[in-house]
């Protein structure tokens, strides 16, 4: 079954066309990975499917329903949800109060809380503040906050970005666990090609703004055009 | 009952005791406990949603002229006229402010809100409004609150209520929404939620508290003009009370409340008009400068500190 269908989008930004007629199909409990060299448009992407930017062609269909009307809660509410690449935080308030704030608008009872943070290694660290986090724990609390909306759609970007490889293979079990345990779909956007391959199901190469190749890991890492838009 | 229940409890038993105690200045507190609605009012949006409002006059204003236009020109009794004049200011001010605070946000929104009392303070002045709104005469005289205990021990009473109910809107999840919109709205959004209902309801809240205050002010001063109602150094006077007094904290804006306009009654005496607004803006300036947090929380910090 398909659960994000992205179609035909363009994404202009002043100067700039960010998305050339991208398309982009995931089915239900994937997980799929999103990845291309810097500035090939992958944030804008994920951030267009959020609705964080409006595309300006093409449509985004998600469980065969149109996003195009939805703003950015709506969709987060129909499933969606994003992690961003740098940590974001508010200073002063709880690990506690920024997962409770993904639970208010569907009123997830409070002892949900303390299970996602259970479920992704924060339980001993809820009443810390953000900043005391180290770099793998401020990572983990981006997959609460997220997690704390019950989402379908997980997006990640750059989630490894900044974690070494062992915090990186701890990662890749929790990623793997929900998304085996929960069905979660999942769309990974990173770098490290490494650990996309230990993850993903299926991988979307982007440059310029085009998606350029689409197959299994071990297709699109020997295609001609991927390897020429990664080493020039 | 609950510790902040006591807190406004206490509030209210000794604002009353001073009004017994100062019984031949009964009429000062009276403004003070006005000021103070306005000064909290104001604060609630402006301080917990991060949106500077410069036109909160606009809830004041329309309240006050509805409530006048009806108890002059069509002689409704005060007792309809200002239920009137409540729905109209709140509910006008709030389809006024709402679709702007939507839209624009940060130096914007200030700007428009402020540019907004101007409009207005103009509009009510103009020729075409005279027969309506008295222009620069204003709307005189009409049906009066006098200066009494019962006046200034409701005053209180309702300053005490609507701070206590800020302060539960404050702790409740749409606090909590607050909270996070007013650092980071991105956050709020991607956890399913519109930042903008949330400041909407707080300004509605604050509309309310607002016009209320209005309407009784413009009742206890027997005339509706622009000075009590538009007015731009009407709304600096409260902005100025809740800075001084601490604008993150309601009682921090009666605070300042009382503290502005006891001082305004002492120097009136000693120096006289141009110079007294000088020592109090001086005032707002040094404290905003020094200690942006406002006297009360410095004088309550002391407090703690002293008796540990």
């Amino acid at each position: 079954m398909t659960i994000l269908e992205v179609k035909n989008i363009d994404k202009l930004f002043p100067g700039v066309k960010a998305l050339k007629d991208v398309s982009m199909t995931i089915e239900k409990g994937e997980i799929r990975g999103l990845i291309g060299p810097n500035g090939s448009g992958k944030t804008t992407m994920i951030r267009t499917i959020l609705g964080f930017y409006k595309q300006d062609k093409g449509d985004i269909l998600y469980e065969g329903e149109s996003l195009f009307k939805d703003d950015i809660w709506t969709r987060v509410n129909k499933g969606l949800s994003l992690t961003y690449q740098t940590p974001t935080y508010v200073s002063g308030l709880s690990i506690y109060r920024h997962i409770e704030l993904g639970t208010i608008a569907k009123n997830i009872p409070g002892k949900r809380i303390y299970e996602i943070a259970e479920e992704v290694g924060l339980a001993d660290n809820v009443n810390k503040d953000p900043s005391e986090l180290t770099a793998l724990s401020a990572k983990k609390l981006e997959i609460a906050k997220a997690l704390s909306t019950n989402p379908q759609l997980l997006m990640l970007d750059e989630i490894f970005a900044g974690l070494s490889f062992e915090e990186g293979e701890q990662m890749i079990d929790m990623l793997k666990n929900l998304n085996k345990e929960k069905d979660m779909t999942i769309l990974l956007i990173d770098h490290n090609l490494r650990m996309v391959k230990k993850m993903v199901n299926k991988t979307t190469v982007i440059n310029m703004g085009v998606v350029i190749a689409e197959g299994s890991f071990d297709e699109i890492i020997e295609d001609e055009e991927v390897r020429k838009a990664y080493l020039g | 009952m609950t510790k902040e229940s006591t807190k406004w409890i206490i509030v209210f038993i000794l604002l009353s005791a001073s009004t017994v105690l100062f019984k031949n200045h009964l009429y000062v507190l009276i403004y003070a406990s006005f000021f103070a609605i306005f000064a909290m009012s104001w604060s609630f949006f402006t301080s917990f949603s991060g949106y500077l409002n410069l036109g909160h006059v606009i809830f004041i204003g329309i309240a006050g002229y509805t409530t006048a236009i009806f108890n002059y020109h069509l002689n409704f009794p005060m007792i309809l006229s200002m239920p009137i004049g409540v729905i109209a200011g709140a509910g006008g001010g709030w389809l006024l402010l709402n679709p702007l605070h939507r839209k624009i946000s940060g130096l914007s929104f200030e700007m428009v809100t402020f540019l907004g009392i101007l409009v207005l303070s103009d509009l009510v002045l103009t020729s075409y409004l005279r027969p309506i709104t008295g222009a620069d005469l204003g709307i005189s005289p009409i049906d009066s609150l006098l200066s009494s205990f019962p006046l200034i021990i409701g005053l209180n009473l309702f300053m005490c209520i609507s701070g206590y109910l800020f302060v539960r809107f404050l702790n409740s999840k749409h606090g909590k929404v607050l909270d996070f919109a007013r650092k980071n709205t991105d956050l709020v959004k991607t956890a399913g939620l519109d930042p903008h209902k949330y400041s909407g309801l707080c300004l509605l809240y604050s509309g309310i508290v607002g016009a209320i205050g209005g309407v009784l002010y413009i009742h206890f001063s027997g005339s509706a003009g622009v000075s009590n109602t538009f007015s731009l150094s009407f709304q600096i006077h409260m902005i100025v009370m809740a800075i001084i007094g601490g604008r993150f904290s309601m009682f921090g804006s009666i605070f300042g409340a009382y503290f502005v306009i006891l001082l305004e009654e002492y120097l009136r005496g000693v120096v006289g008009g141009p110079v007294e607004n000088m020592i109090i803006y001086s005032i707002g300036f040094c404290v905003y400068f020094f200690s942006p947090e406002g006297l009360f929380p410095k004088i309550t910090g002391l407090k703690k500190k002293l008796i540990g």
